[in-house]
């Protein structure tokens, strides 16, 4: 029986068509994914399903009736539940509060009501938190759970995810892939969109390819080839996975004593010129805190960190809270660093923008990694992938002697990922010292030279000789600590 | 005359219930997301309403009500061009302001001559002075505002409404319900602080009356921290410093009058952003919100 059929969809958002007719029917009990690049149109489908997004026509079909959804409320009526890939939650509420909100029930919600329903939730799908924390302090990953948790506890029956893995970390990863394989068992549909193609073939039974708006293919999965995916998707042949540069190390460009403030202690680095220096680690570690400090938006209770070689570039582990403004173009969000420090970006001239310039140089940074925009789009309406490939930009702009990149690939679709890589490599073989800070392992063995893991706070180095899968693995769990 | 006294007490009680009255409509609105500036327009409004059914029916309970719904109509208003039209905030309270000022005054002039005597303005005054039903209905309302955002789901809605409208609206919660119902709410609260204001301390209708009222309980809702319990508490100061001001000049000290005028106000502010500390509005607070794209 078929839960779920969409059909014909189109979207047009003002120049962009994000959807040319796109379908896709999901059976009772079936795991269903979504493949595409970025901007391919994955994210306009999946809220066109939960009623955010109005189709300008098409049709959606959800248990063989035909329904026309006005908003959330009646996808959430019909058993439809969307976990976005951008959050919505509420950060200036608690985990409770979050956990209650749209939720149908009696008039008074006190605060005793409110915790003792969040804690059934949180102990049902095993989240260590405290009801009553504010969602804000939360880390993106137990964010993320929060919502999938929050998506269960509605007891919905067709189940979207709009790429939950890009955040989480490979043991996250499998106990989310399981529950998927739990709740095909227990007969909801689920749709799931990742841009991991291990993870598709690890759990789903069908896939459809989306390329332009458009649908590509939907094939069943078992006895699939990753290569076929891959080329489904994108159009052509997948790069084969990269190699660590092969630079000469130069000197100190970024250093580091005992840098202390929760939970990080006693923190040493040192970041050399023309090196990829790794810090692994499983996000909740000390990754955010540690990103702040190196920003210099973080107070620290000791220790000291010196800049041997300016200037110094950020790619943001958060693109939403602390990498973009949302509200700004994607050709003001590029320059906006720059002119903000009171550098003299080539587009100001006399502190005046000059708006040919500026356009100029938004659409070469367009072109180089192929974001699907125009130069004055807000970055809001951006596709995520999109959103992250503006913040790599950005950061390779100027240049950069130390460069420090947080999940720099974080929601880009294979090809993407190769591309920013290469881009980082290259950056190395300038001469720049990179410092990745990474929860993908694949990402630190693909980039890194040297790797230390960060593990409750605590950096632990790695011996060369010790660059493993394994190995890493077991010291991002605390195998070093132990 | 002593300086302090009872009577100094319930003079704070009235100074400060209309204050406290029309924050509590601010603060409505406000946490579900929309900037209300035209309050003193709705109080206005409300004051006029109440002086016009007071005088005909004698009755404050039906001029209350009058001034209530009357404020409630200003709001609409106010809804139609914010929340369905999507115009600004401030452009279209400041509008609504200046709109109330001279509609009222010149709807005032119009209705009541200056020869007709005003007599028979129905006073409450003179009612039990401790236990005014209007110090009792501010308690009432400031309560009632407090538990409904802290301890129902409606309220629960509100504050998500007013942070992150997207995420709200994703949750199922229906935002522009929940600005609306605000907004109307705060309406009444602030036509029934206007009526207090006639029916209470004039016992008349004079043309712009309120004074800058509505504008204090918009200062007192963002230096309280968005919390009934410190704007009442910044209600109280207010209307303390304000009574003991006219006692001051009752008993014509060497001070100058437009000083003492001003001291309430700078006070109230001084003592507020002291004592406020970090004051967070609501994120999404006065930006629009379009649930379908
Ligand atoms: N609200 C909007 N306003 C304008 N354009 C939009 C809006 N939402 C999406 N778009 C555009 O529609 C296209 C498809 O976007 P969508 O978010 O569906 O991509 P996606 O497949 O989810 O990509 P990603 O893998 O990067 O998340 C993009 O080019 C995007 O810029
Ligand atoms: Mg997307």
């Amino acid at each position: 029986m078929l839960r779920v059929e969409l059909t014909e969809l189109r979207k047009r958002f003002g120049s962009v068509q994000a959807l040319d007719g796109a379908g896709l029917e999901i059976a009772a009990g079936e795991v269903h994914a979504l493949l595409g690049e970025n901007g391919a149109g994955k994210t306009t489908l999946v809220r066109a399903l939960y009623g955010v997004v109005r189709p300008d026509s098409g049709s959606i079909r959800i248990d063989g009736e035909l329904v026309q959804l006005r908003g959330p409320r009646d996808a959430l009526e019909l058993g439809v539940g969307l976990v976005h890939q951008h959050f919505m939650l509420v950060p200036e509420l608690s985990v409770a509060e979050n956990l209650a909100l749209g939720e149908r029930g009696g008039l008074l919600l006190g605060p005793r009501a409110l915790r003792s329903h969040a804690a059934g939730i949180l102990e049902r799908y095993d989240l260590g938190f405290r009801p009553d924390l504010r969602v804000g302090e939360l880390s993106v990953a137990q964010k993320q759970r929060l919502e999938i948790a929050r998506a269960l506890s509605r007891g919905v029956e067709i189940l979207v995810l709009d790429e939950p893995t890009a955040v989480l970390v490979p043991s996250e990863i499998d106990s989310l892939l399981e529950l998927l394989s739990r709740l095909r068992e227990q007969g909801c549909s689920v749709l799931f969109i990742s841009h991991k193609l291990d993870e598709i073939t690890a759990v789903c039974d069908r896939v459809t390819v989306l390329r332009n708006g458009r649908n590509v293919a939907t094939r069943e999965v078992p006895g699939i080839e990753l290569r076929e995916l891959g080329e489904l998707m994108v159009g052509s042949e997948l790069p084969p996975p990269g190699q660590p540069p092969r630079t000469q190390v130069g000197p100190v460009v970024l250093r580091a004593r005992g840098l202390t403030t929760p939970p990080l202690v006693g923190v040493d680095l040192e970041l050399r010129a023309g090196e990829v220096f790794a810090i692994a680690g499983i996000d909740g570690n000390g990754q955010t805190p540690l990103e702040e400090v190196l920003a210099g938006v973080r107070v620290l209770e000791s220790g000291s960190l010196e800049l041997v070689q300016p200037p110094l570039a950020l790619i943001s582990g958060d693109r939403q809270r602390t990498g973009l403004v949302l509200g700004l173009g994607l050709d003001e969000n590029l320059v906006l660093e720059e002119a903000a420090r009171g550098g003299a970006p080539p587009e100001y001239r006399f502190g005046l923008v000059r708006p040919r310039e500026l356009r100029r140089s938004a659409s070469a940074a367009i072109e180089r990694l192929g974001i699907r925009a125009a130069p004055d789009d807000p970055v809001r309406t951006l596709s995520g992938g999109n959103q992250q490939k503006i913040c790599v930009a950005r950061a390779l702009r100027r240049d950069p002697c130390a460069l420090i990149a947080v999940n720099p690939t974080r929601g880009l679709d294979v090809r993407a990922t190769a591309q920013v890589r290469d881009e980082l490599r290259a950056q190395a073989e300038r001469g720049a010292g990179l410092l990745l800070i990474s929860t993908d392992l694949d990402e630190v063995l693909e980039l890194a030279n040297r790797i230390a893991v960060l593990f409750r706070g605590q950096l632990y180095p790695v011996a060369p000789a010790e660059h493993t899968r394994e190995r890493i693995g077991e010291l991002m769990l605390g195998g070093a600590a132990a | 005359m002593d300086l302090f006294d009872l009577g100094l007490v319930f003079a704070t009680l009235r100074l400060a219930a209309p204050l406290a009255a029309a924050a509590m409509g601010e603060l409505l609105a406000e946490r579900s997301g929309v900037l209300n500036i035209g309050i003193e327009g709705m109080m206005l409004c409300g004051a006029l309403a109440a002086f016009a059914i007071g005088t005909a029916t004698g009755s404050p309970v039906l001029a209350s009500l009058a001034g209530s719904l009357t404020g409630v109509a200003a709001a609409a208003l106010f809804a139609v061009f914010v929340l369905w039209r999507r115009a600004d905030p401030i452009v279209t309270g400041t509008a609504l302001n200046l709109f109330a000022l001279g509609a009222t005054g010149s709807a005032y002039r119009l209705l009541y001559p200056p020869e007709v005597p005003l007599s028979d303005a129905p006073a409450v005054a003179d009612w039990l002075p401790g236990l005014n039903p209007f110090v009792v209905g501010t308690a009432l309302l400031v309560v009632g505002v407090g538990a409904f955002l802290s301890y129902t789901r409606a309220g629960l809605a509100v504050r998500a409404a007013g942070e992150r409208a997207e995420a709200a609206h994703s949750q199922g919660v229906r935002v522009a319900a929940a600005r609306w119902g605000c907004t109307l709410a705060g309406g009444a609260c602030a036509g029934l602080a206007g009526a207090m204001l006639v029916l209470w301390i004039s016992n008349t209708f004079v043309e712009g009356m309120t004074s800058g009222r509505g504008f204090v309980a918009l200062a007192l809702v963002l230096f309280g921290g968005y919390r009934p319990g410190r704007i009442v508490l910044g209600a109280l100061l207010f209307g303390a410093a304000n009574a003991l001001q006219f006692r001051l000049q009752a008993l014509g000290l060497e001070i100058p009058y437009a000083l003492l005028l001003m001291t309430p106000y700078l006070l109230t502010l001084l003592v507020l952003a002291l004592f406020a500390g970090r004051v967070r509005a609501p994120s999404d607070l006065a930006r629009p919100f379009i649930a379908r794209e």
